[in-house]
């Protein structure tokens, strides 16, 4: 059960809600960690990755999270409609103008 | 309604063929690969460091050491470029990591955004850019190519030299750990 640390601890940090639980791992999780207990369904993966349709996903995983994927996939629609800021490439070709490509 | 179309030259054999052209002495060429390649690429360091500011950066840099490395191109430029990219990506996490040993601290990607960039961000997106800084670079990755760039795994893997299931398992553990994260305040 996650729980805000602050609270229990009576630390005097502001009463607003985290960015994310606190009760997060101390150390970056690595390719070979498991998370305990599995949160997430095989029908939500398969879901996720295209392989089965909403309603099959609605019938094996909860409203809310697939609720929750879904605002998370129309947030990550949002940023892949994101271009590059022009002055990129100025600024490269200005850094390159002297230089010899190797 | 359909006109005929010119025959497509391959991508790879036109980048080639620029790659050439940029070594013989024309370097103004290099911007047209810049603007063929910039955009996904910058979505990649946007998604993996949460901060614009840093995605420039990196993407920046990332071009020039293309241009100096140049003549090195051997296959497919996009995804030797995408390599460079997603280095850079992975040692500005790490070093990241280094110099904020402690999460208890407000250690997260939204503290380095400047108060311009808060004001486009929405609450989601400040929170996921906080649950993706606790997965491991590689994980990380792998959640950023497949679901805000919106890859494939089978491009996933060209891209990272690796196996689609590999890639699969790296998915699957982020989003286990990014819904351990986010669940509680958003299902």
């Amino acid at each position: 059960m996650m729980k805000n640390r602050d609270v229990n601890e009576g630390t005097e940090r502001p009463a607003t809600r985290p960015a994310v639980p606190d009760a997060v791992p101390q150390v970056p999780l690595a390719d070979g960690d498991a998370l305990e207990p599995r949160l997430a369904s095989p029908a939500l993966h398969a879901w996720l990755d295209g392989e089965i349709s909403d309603a099959s996903a609605a019938i094996a995983e909860r409203p809310q999270v697939i609720a929750m994927w879904k605002q998370l996939g129309a947030d990550a629609q949002r940023l892949r409609r994101m271009s590059t800021p022009s002055s990129v490439e100025a600024i490269v070709m200005q850094a390159i103008k002297a230089t010899k490509p190797g | 309604m359909t006109t005929a179309q010119p025959p497509m030259t391959e991508p790879a054999e036109a980048d080639q063929e620029l790659i050439n052209r940029i070594l013989a002495g024309e370097s103004e060429l290099f911007s047209t690969l810049i603007r063929r390649y910039s955009d996904p690429l910058y979505r990649h360091a946007l998604g993996m460091t949460g901060s614009p500011d840093v995605a420039e950066d990196i993407l920046q840099a990332s071009f020039i050491k293309a241009f100096s490395h140049l003549a090195e191109v051997r296959g497919r430029f996009d995804a030797w470029l995408f390599r460079i990219v997603a280095n850079g990506c992975k040692d500005w996490l790490k070093n990241i990591r280094r110099t904020h040993l402690s999460y208890d601290e407000d250690d997260q990607p939204s503290t380095y955004a400047t108060p311009a960039e808060d004001l486009d961000r929405t609450e989601l997106r400040t929170d996921l850019d906080a649950a993706l800084a606790h997965l491991a670079p590689s994980l990380r990755e792998a959640f950023v190519m497949k679901h805000v760039e919106g890859r494939s795994y089978e491009e996933m893997a060209e891209l990272l030299h690796t196996t689609v299931g590999a890639l699969k398992m790296r998915v699957h553990r982020a989003r286990e750990a990014l819904q351990a994260l986010l669940e509680e305040k958003y299902a």
